[in-house]
């Protein structure tokens, strides 16, 4: 997870199954590897930057999921141009 | 009897509550950005048999070791002045010895990651991070970098692997405007251990 953001979401799903997980989260979590090898050398840049100023960026989805009802909210903060959180 | 096996149970569940060095991602990625706007290089240092370096403060005994049992006094418990690995204790032993020596030649704790070090000498500034037994140093006085890594392997056995190449699983490719963080290797030793190795890549994670 250290420097694979992009994949949290996915991870975070199937990892809520862990205590049942059925044949189709299997599926799922075979999608992610199969992911995560044709993406084995994304990863993240650090870049240089002017000024290391702190920004944090935030967004919600009242109540979007049509499955569980539930809000899926998220946040970034940034140092200088470069993701920390 | 029963008195103080409690005891024992008691001072077991302090221990659980055992601070250890393990450096969370936004204080590296924190550390990392600083280097790489400063333009400073980052040392790697490694420290041997971490946990037999630091004394143990509470009294602990083990069973004498099969191979060297002393047959005259063969009921006889060793009692342990050192840490060992496999105790309980031995990675809190290691954290406090390492960061009391560490206070001692003037870096001072950071309050929010208890595996963040800083030390500031007039306009110097210099950050180690510590996870188990890997350190990452920087600072922006490369001289006084090296003084002060001699002064810590005065102290504990280190072994200096120079520039970070390789953190925490964590590929680190260092250039002179960007710094570049893949785990190629760990998703490669991840396929292998499911044994997908073989299978076809898609180009996103989940069914949409």
């Amino acid at each position: 997870m250290f420097t694979r953001p992009n994949i949290s979401y996915a991870v975070n799903k199937v990892c809520q199954f862990m205590h049942a997980p059925t044949k189709s989260h299997w599926v799922a979590i075979k999608l992610i590897l199969r992911y995560l090898k044709a993406t084995s050398f994304f990863g993240l840049y650090r870049t240089h930057a002017s000024s290391l100023s702190l920004h944090g960026v935030i967004n919600v989805d009242w109540v979007e999921s049509i499955d569980d009802r539930k809000s899926i909210g998220g946040y970034i903060v940034f140092l200088g141009t470069t993701l920390i959180l | 009897m029963s008195q103080t096996k409690q005891d024992c149970q008691h001072h077991f569940s302090l221990c659980f509550l055992i601070i250890v060095f393990v450096t969370s991602p936004s204080t590296v990625g924190l550390v990392l950005t600083i280097v790489v706007s400063k333009g400073w290089q980052i040392q790697q240092l490694d420290v041997h048999n971490m946990f037999l370096n630091s004394s143990l403060r509470e009294v602990a005994y083990m069973a004498q070791p099969t191979d060297i049992i002393d047959s005259p006094l063969s009921t006889h418990v060793c009692r342990l002045h050192n840490s060992l690995y496999g105790l309980k204790q031995a990675s809190r032993a290691w954290y406090t010895y390492l960061s009391d020596f560490l206070l001692t030649i003037g870096f001072r704790a950071s309050k929010v990651d208890t595996s963040l070090f800083i030390l500031t000498i007039n306009h110097d500034v210099f950050y180690l991070l510590v996870y188990v037994d890997d350190i990452l140093f920087t600072g922006n006085n490369s001289a006084l970098i090296q003084r002060l890594i001699t002064l810590l392997s005065s102290k504990f056995k280190l072994r200096d692997l120079g520039n970070a190449h390789y953190f925490l699983g964590v590929e680190v490719t260092l250039t002179s405007m960007r710094l570049m963080l893949i785990q190629h290797k760990y998703v490669l030793d991840i396929l292998c251990c499911a044994g997908m190795s073989s299978y076809n890549p898609v180009d996103t994670p989940a069914s949409v």
